[in-house]
């Protein structure tokens, strides 16, 4: 199997989503939102347009607060620049850079920022620097913004892309170029609806299914093949999980015997 | 951008030409006041940093410092997967060279020799094996710290280079119908053969021009 990067309509209303954002008029909504569950190429939509445009990328943390994040975005531009101390001229600072560069900023695990203020400094300084932000998270994100009006009245309607599983269609053809081999409509569908858009999960069945076809010599997986080879990894799952259950409950504090 | 070692005839250069707002060839001359070598050898490391956008040509002889970094001109590629290690690193991910030709986009070759040229530089290490085998990598923290502009680029293989390898093989066909000739024992086939040879040597090179 030979993996190519696979432009599914997740990454196509991306690109189309920073265009708008990017080409927009001034003072209109500018702030985007991504959102999905994991392991349906988020990051991997996300790494492939960092490496061909000019933008900028920043890991939420736990522990972030205001002063914290004013300082990683300063950083994020200018990785060499002296960080004032005062958390005032951090702003100005970082207002500074933005009006400077006016490359999108995408920040990741975004679900931390809900915290201790940290959204709100991001929504002042796309009010007074126009530039996009993006936010990424998982799919509790969006009802948490919900709850803050002010911040969702200033999301695109177009930017908020919920990073969705991809259509039987979309398989046939990541499929085809990556393995060579083609999938039946029905087969796709089957492993649509098991594996819910699931990349990893996706990955080894596309090579337990090359190397059956390598076997048998065939060049068209059926939705019979499919449909045992779903069938094999429930089993699997099922017995992993009575293994689990088998396994001794024991619990040890260490040290606590020898304090007692 | 390539890194200039300050100690060097560039780095030379370069302290001279920032320490005004233009200089000329023959005030540099005048600097080094050297022998006609090193005359020639500060004339190639000028040609040498126009090239890399380190300085600029203003007008003849005339050089100054450009206000804006260089960009990596031609070299999207290069750029795609300079940017790709860098938001590995941010996330603490490594990445096999596979990985990064697979959303750069690009060919596992240019992937193995852009990583092989950043390792040398000191930009890249190695953090581990994927599956006992398979390299991973992740930005240095120097990498890190610096723009995505100034990490190091490779260059194009000279004209020069690919004339040469042309040239031997050249040679080398010549070399077998002469002493296939010598032998008495050439015949038509031989040299149709050898034509094909070369021919296909020529598009291979044709080959490697476009590619790169």
């Amino acid at each position: 199997m030979k993996k190519r990067f696979f432009r599914s309509s997740n990454v196509n209303r991306l690109v189309g989503a920073m265009e708008i954002l990017q080409k927009r008029e001034p003072r209109t909504p500018g702030l985007g939102l991504i959102f999905g569950p994991a392991g349906r190429g988020k990051s991997e939509a996300v790494d492939w347009y960092y490496s061909g445009h000019d933008c900028y990328y920043l890991r939420g943390l736990d522990l972030y607060n205001p002063r914290w994040l004013l300082q990683d975005l300063i950083l994020m531009m200018e990785p060499r620049a002296e960080v004032r101390w005062s958390t005032a001229d951090r702003f100005h600072q970082a207002r500074q850079l933005l009006m400077k560069y006016r490359h999108p900023v995408f920040i990741d695990e975004a679900d931390y920022l809900l915290r201790k203020g940290c959204l709100d400094v991001l929504r002042d300084l796309h009010d007074l620097t126009d530039v996009p932000i993006i936010l990424i998270g998982m799919d509790t994100i969006c009802s948490a913004l919900l709850a803050r009006p002010q911040f969702w009245s200033r999301l695109l309607q177009t930017a908020i892309i919920e990073w969705q599983p991809l259509s039987a269609s979309e398989l046939c053809l990541v499929f085809r170029e990556w393995t060579g081999l083609s999938l039946v409509p029905g087969a796709a569908e089957i492993l649509c609806q098991v594996r819910e858009g699931d990349f990893r999960d996706l990955m080894s069945d596309f090579v337990e299914l090359e190397m059956a076809c390598a076997v048998n010599k065939i060049q068209e997986v059926s939705g019979q093949m499919v449909q045992s080879l779903m069938a094999k990894a429930a089993r699997k799952k099922e017995i992993a999980a009575g293994r689990l259950n088998m396994l001794p409950r024991q619990v040890r504090i260490l040290g606590r015997e020898a304090n007692v | 951008m390539k890194l200039i070692n300050p100690a060097s005839v560039q780095g030379k250069i370069l302290a001279a030409v920032e320490a005004s707002t233009e200089i000329s060839a023959k005030e540099l001359a005048e600097l080094f006041q050297q022998s006609k070598q090193d005359y020639q050898r500060m004339t190639r490391a000028l040609q040498d940093m126009v090239g890399h956008g380190h300085i600029a040509r203003i007008g003849r002889g005339l050089y100054t410092r450009p206000k804006t970094t260089a960009r990596l001109r031609n070299r999207k590629s290069q750029e795609r997967m300079a940017r790709y290690a860098h938001i590995r690193t941010i996330r603490n991910e490594p990445f096999a060279r596979s990985d990064m030709a697979f959303v750069c986009e690009c060919s596992d070759f240019w992937a193995k020799r852009y990583i092989n040229a950043l390792r040398k530089a000191g930009f890249l290490q190695k953090v581990g094996l994927r599956g006992g085998k398979v390299p991973l990598y992740l930005a240095t923290q120097m990498a890190v710290e610096m723009q995505i502009e100034e990490w190091p680029v490779i260059r194009k293989p000279k004209a020069f280079t690919r004339k040469e390898t042309l040239l031997l093989g050249l040679q080398d066909c010549a070399a077998r119908i002469f002493a296939a000739s010598r032998a008495e024992t050439i015949s038509l086939g031989d040299i149709a053969a050898l034509a094909q040879e070369l021919t296909e040597l020529a598009v291979r090179m044709n080959g490697k021009n476009n590619d790169e």
